[in-house]
This record gives C-alpha cells, structure tokens and sequence, in this order.
C-alpha cells in the first residue's frame, strides 16, 4: 500500500470530508474515537496482516505515528 | 434547513412502493432503488419529478461496492436522513431441498445488502449531521414458525438481530434504527407464489388474523411513522404490525 493509499483509507474510516496529509494530530478529531479505532485494527489485520490492539494504538498521536505501525508494508 | 432525503430499496412494488408515495406525499425527498422500474414506479417520476428520483440497480450484483455507491447518490442528491431496506424476497422450499445457494440468494438480498447500504447512508458524510432513522422491513416470520421458510425466517430474523446492533452503535449519532415486523401483507410477492399461496391458504391465514390480512399500506404508515421526528425516542425496537396474529388461534 501507498502512503497515499494509507492516508485515504484512514481517511474514509474517520469519514472525514478532507483527505489526511500526514502530520494531523489524531486526538484533535472528533472522529477519532472507538469505533474509528476499531476501524483501524481491522484495517490493519486485513490489510497488512499486522495484529494490533486497542492499547498499541494510545501510544500513537499522529498519523504518522499511525503509519510507523505498518512499516514496511506502506511504500513512499 | 435538514434534509428529508430518504432512500427506499425495494421500490417497484408491495411495501417499498407504499412508502416511497407515502413519504413523497408527506414532503419527503426518495431515492427509490430496485433491480427493475414498474408502472407505478414511472408514475412516481411524473407525478414528483423534483423529489423522486429512481435507479435500477440489482442490490446483489457487488456488494461491496454498495456504500460507495450511496456515497456517490449523496454527493449529488445530498444528505440523506433515513433509509427503508424493503428489498426482499422469499422462497418456499422444504428443508430437504435447501442448499448453500438458497441461502445465499436470501441473505445477499434481504439481510447483506440492505448492512451494507447501512453502512454506506450512516457515513458522516452522507447521514444528517443531526442524525436520522434507518427501518428495516423484517417479517412475522422471524418469530413464528412456517413450513418452507427456513431460509427467509432466517434471513429477516438476521435483521432483527443487527437492528439492535446499529441501534446501539449509532444512538450516539442521534440515528434511530428499528425494525417493522409485518404478518401477511397482499403484495405482488405474495402474488408471485399463488400456487403456495392459493384460496385454501389465504382462507386460512385470514382465520388466523383477528383483524384479517393485512395491505401495505398498514405497514407504511408504521415505517413513516419511525421516519418522523414523533418517533424521536425510539429506537433498537420491534414492531409487529399483523393484524393481531401473534395473539394465536
């Protein structure tokens, strides 16, 4: 997956009208809240076979945190 | 001023139909959906060409693609502030004849389509920012028994089931959800199976039903109800709507 790819994903779960450019601080959306967490797990399982849980995730603060998560499965 | 966008699936006939004439009448904007147009459907456009639109779409086809699709409809029609999921239809077959594709055929239509049309017209981008009410047109037949329905029993009492779930899930969102539970209700479905559904039959039922067999305009008023702003507290419930069926013989 791209970065672009990630961030319109991402974008789409929080169900946000802008697209995500990277450096949002996730805490200042209102859309960031369980069920888009949960969103994101599943993402994340599904898409990168990559197992996360609900505690991974409050350690993370920006998107691009986010995207650290997947490593190398996100390509430039 | 908020949107009184609603989509109804299963438009060209019986309850779907019913509700799409009675919601335009009421002042509603519809988005009637269904894999085929009818008469009565052509005559909706004339009669409401600002507020009723209408697409052909087989609801089965890609299932998937569904909450894009109801995303694309409100980028050009706008938000929307309800949804009806009527789309339905029935078999009649012994449990000995029942197969995987039977009862894929059910649940794709009557139960998968209609979850992921839910979770398309629930978006935020595509649901009224003030919320709004989603009912699903479930059956009778999710409580009681009846020979040769195991699958279409099966697949409306799935909706019951995920009713409540959406209805937990977005009560946050001020969205209602709630399910109608009509008994034996004469539609061109019902039409469709006369040799099951013969004199004998209908004699029958019609025994059974204190208040006799049932029109789909029972059921719409119902549905149009848990659409208004009247029914602002309901939600996560059941509604039997069957002319007193379920009090027994």
């Amino acid at each position: 997956m791209t970065r672009q790819e990630f961030l319109n994903e991402l974008s789409d779960i929080m169900q946000l009208d802008e697209v995500l450019i990277g450096d949002e601080v996730l805490e200042d959306f209102s859309e960031w809240d369980s069920m888009a967490n949960l969103g994101v797990l599943s993402m994340f399982d599904m898409e990168f076979s990559v197992h996360l849980t609900t505690d991974d995730l409050k350690n993370i603060k920006t998107v691009a945190g986010l995207m650290t998560l997947a490593g190398d499965n996100i390509s430039i | 001023m908020q949107s009184k966008l609603i989509l109804v699936t299963g438009i060209s006939s019986g309850i779907g139909f019913q509700v799409a004439y009675d919601l335009l009448k009421e002042g509603y904007s519809v988005l009637g959906v269904s894999r085929n147009s009818s008469k009565k459907v052509e005559d909706l456009q004339l009669n409401y060409p600002e507020n009723f639109y209408f697409e052909s779409l087989d609801l089965t086809e890609n299932i998937d693609a569904l909450p894009k699709w109801v995303m694309a409809q409100s980028k050009e029609k706008g938000c929307f502030s309800g949804f009806v999921h009527s789309a339905g239809i029935q078999q009649v077959l012994p449990l000995q004849f029942n197969s995987h594709k039977n009862m894929l055929d059910i649940f794709n239509l009557n139960v998968f389509s209609g979850l992921a049309l839910a979770r398309g017209i629930t978006d935020k981008r595509v649901m009224n920012k003030q919320g709004g009410s989603i009912v699903v047109i479930s059956s009778i037949a999710s409580k009681i028994g009846e020979s040769g329905l195991v699958n279409y029993s099966a697949s409306k009492a799935a909706l019951n089931g995920a009713m409540r779930t959406m209805a937990k899930e977005l009560a946050t969102r001020n969205i209602r959800v709630n399910s109608v539970l009509p008994g034996f209700v004469m539609t061109e479905m019902v039409e469709k199976w006369e040799d099951v559904y013969d004199e004998t039959y209908i004699d029958k039922i019609n025994s059974q039903y204190p208040l006799g067999i049932g029109e789909p305009q029972d059921v719409s008023n119902i549905v149009c109800f848990l659409l208004g702003e009247k029914s602002r507290w309901i939600t996560g419930s059941e509604f039997d709507v069957n002319g007193g069926a379920n009090l027994g013989v």
